[in-house]
């Protein structure tokens, strides 16, 4: 069964295959060649504050290299959607669509086993190109330091979607979501339609409540805010406002209306701020979810993504078995 | 039920109650038949009959809505076809991109009981290349890989649905001779659904009609042609047996010619009786049902 597998995804399997071997020789000239550049333009101590920090001209080592490394970075970005359409939705809904899927439950061979065959067969390699493209091309990111794309921290949507697990996530999400629709939709176009908005839909979902979905770190200061947490861009802050003496958060409408006062009756911080303790603005908080927490935030948003691939496979194989 | 002749071999298929209901109706019911051992059985009736419907049931394919079908003692489950059967759809799905040695090694992969030598036998037969795509393949061609495969897993019942529909006379001949020629060789019972009644008469040892979804004639082809006869005369003689005994009629510019129940054969001039063939008896079947279904 598993030659049969290996056979019908063979021209899957063969750009897989020529994909990670151009990707990973693409990455293992262009790195050695940018850190040549970086030496020789004199940029090395520019890779933790950036190019507006170290005084150094930074157009020639953009304009040669942040292309080609943000290209790379979309690309790991799409990769998984391109598995999902272009392997997933085809694997079955290829086969119900030629009527092959006949010839295959007409064979000593049980449904679930073909299934899962066909699933191993395809999902592997993918996973195996995915994983080697991120290691890769993180690993060439990281050596451009706050010079390259990965300067605007674990938080933004283009950095968090090749860190940590989320690229193996969103590439079982999108491959069980293609396989899913496409044994639904029992044809091939439909199903690459229906992954497409799907997968786009639940990522941007995603992508708007990731911040709520851990418990943000409470900064407490007092007035005025001193925590000087504004400026940091590695960092996000998911809410701030003011607590009362006994420690309880301050509605926003009691302390707009505070502030509305005390802006009226004061001239500069110095009334502004007593005026506010005095209605009852004790201190100030940020709620920030910080750098180091970003592996808990890829773990919580994967373990979504993974509930929902489980319940893909196994609605899968409901329609795969059912028998009318 | 005992799904076990006395001998201890198991009765290729036996249904008992077997129905099927899809959204629009009900396709196969009240079902209660058997389909003997080492038997080529026609499988006929008009479109819609439940033809395709009692196989995608044998198969495992399809779940039954109502009651059992048994094939060589077990229930079919879907997991896979019994090793026993082996299953030729009308539409033969064959891999297009994969060779004929490829498609044979797709059977030898996924079969238990695969012969390679006999599915190479039976290919080399029929002169198709080895190396050749089965998307090239011309009509009959394909029919004999897609049949080399199917009888490759040495099935002891080989179901057929429509095989020769696509096919050009000639290659409806051959295919058909080698399918006879292997059946009755290796001892498979065969159960094939055809349209072309004519094709069937010449080699079907057993008849199983279908019409409306239920099971309107069932039974040994002798036996069955032996209790019926057909009786000719002129177009103006008055009908001479009941109505409600007429099986089939048909009318020609001079002639009339009656199927009915053997009993009836000799009613005298001017009619004549003489045996009916297979097909005739199974279109005059045919005939009754559709008209049972208009009414």
């Amino acid at each position: 069964m598993i030659w049969v597998a290996l056979r019908r995804q063979r021209l899957q399997l063969i750009t897989l295959l020529v994909l990670l071997v151009v990707g990973s020789a693409a990455v293992l000239i262009m790195r050695p060649m940018m850190l040549a550049d970086l030496h020789s333009m004199g940029l090395e101590g520019c890779l933790t504050t950036g190019l507006e920090g170290c005084g150094k001209p930074k157009a020639p080592f953009q304009l040669a290299w942040y292309t080609p490394m943000r290209a790379a970075q979309l690309g790991l970005l799409v990769l998984p959607l391109l598995i999902g359409l272009f392997i997933g939705v085809p694997l079955l809904a290829r086969e119900i669509e030629q009527g092959t899927h006949v010839l295959a439950f007409t064979q000593s061979v049980s449904r679930t086993r073909w299934m899962l065959t066909n699933i191993a067969v395809g999902l592997l390699p993918a996973l195996v190109l995915v994983l080697a493209g991120q290691s890769l091309i993180n690993w060439w990111l990281s050596a451009a330091g706050d010079l390259g794309p990965l300067r605007v921290g674990p938080f933004d949507m283009n950095v968090f979607g090749i860190q940590h697990i989320a690229p193996v996530v969103y590439t079982l999400f999108a491959f069980s979501l293609g396989l899913f629709t496409g044994v639904l939709a029992r044809r091939l176009l439909t199903g690459m339609l229906i992954t497409l908005v799907g997968f786009v839909v639940l990522r941007v979902a995603l992508e708007t409540l990731r911040f709520k979905l851990i418990s943000p770190e409470r900064k407490i200061t007092g007035l005025p805010d001193t925590a000087g947490v504004y400026g940091e861009v590695k960092q996000i802050r998911v809410d701030s406002g003011y607590l009362d003496a006994q420690g309880h958060v301050v509605p926003d409408e009691v302390a707009s209306a505070a502030s509305t006062q005390c802006k009226a009756t004061s001239v500069d911080n110095t009334q502004f701020f007593p005026c506010m303790e005095q209605k009852g603005m004790a201190k100030h908080f940020t709620d920030m979810i910080t750098e180091p927490m970003a592996g808990q935030l890829h773990l919580v948003e994967g373990a979504i993504f993974l509930g929902v691939t489980a319940l893909l496979f196994a609605a899968t194989l409901i329609l795969v078995r059912r028998r009318t | 039920m005992n799904w076990q002749r006395p001998s201890g071999r198991a009765v290729p298929v036996i249904a008992e109650g077997l129905g099927k209901k899809y959204r629009r109706g009900w396709a196969l019911r009240e079902c209660s038949v058997e389909i003997p051992d080492n038997r080529i059985v026609a499988l006929v009736g008009p479109n819609g009959a439940g033809k395709s419907t009692f196989m995608g049931l044998i198969t495992g394919m399809l779940a039954p809505t109502a009651g059992q079908i048994s094939v060589f003692g077990d229930r079919p489950q879907g997991n896979g076809l019994h090793p026993a059967v082996s299953y030729l759809s009308q539409a033969k799905p064959l891999y297009k991109d994969f060779t004929v040695a490829e498609t044979l090694k797709l059977g030898a992969k996924t079969n238990p009981t695969w012969d390679q030598k006999y599915a190479e036998y039976l290919v080399e037969q029929a002169q198709v290349p080895m190396k050749a795509k089965v998307g090239t393949l011309s009509g009959g061609q394909r029919t004999r890989v897609a049949l080399a495969l199917a009888l490759g897993r040495k099935p002891r019942l080989l179901l057929l649905d429509e095989p020769l529909a696509d096919l050009d006379p000639l290659a409806r001949e051959v295919v058909l001779r080698t399918l006879v020629t292997e059946a009755r060789n290796q001892g498979i019972t065969v159960l094939l659904s055809s349209h072309v009644l004519a094709e069937l008469e010449n080699v079907c040892d057993h008849l199983l009609l279908l019409g409306n979804g239920e099971v309107q004639v069932a039974g040994d082809v002798a036996e069955l042609l032996s209790k019926h006869v057909v009786l000719t005369g002129p177009v103006n003689a008055p009908v001479p047996v009941p109505q409600q005994k007429i099986i089939g009629m048909t009318v020609d510019e001079h002639r009339r010619r009656l199927l009915v129940p053997v009993e009836l054969a000799h009613v005298g001039q001017p009619w004549a009786p003489s045996a009916p063939r297979l097909g005739e008896l199974a279109l005059a079947y045919m005939r009754r049902s559709a008209l049972e279904k208009a009414a």
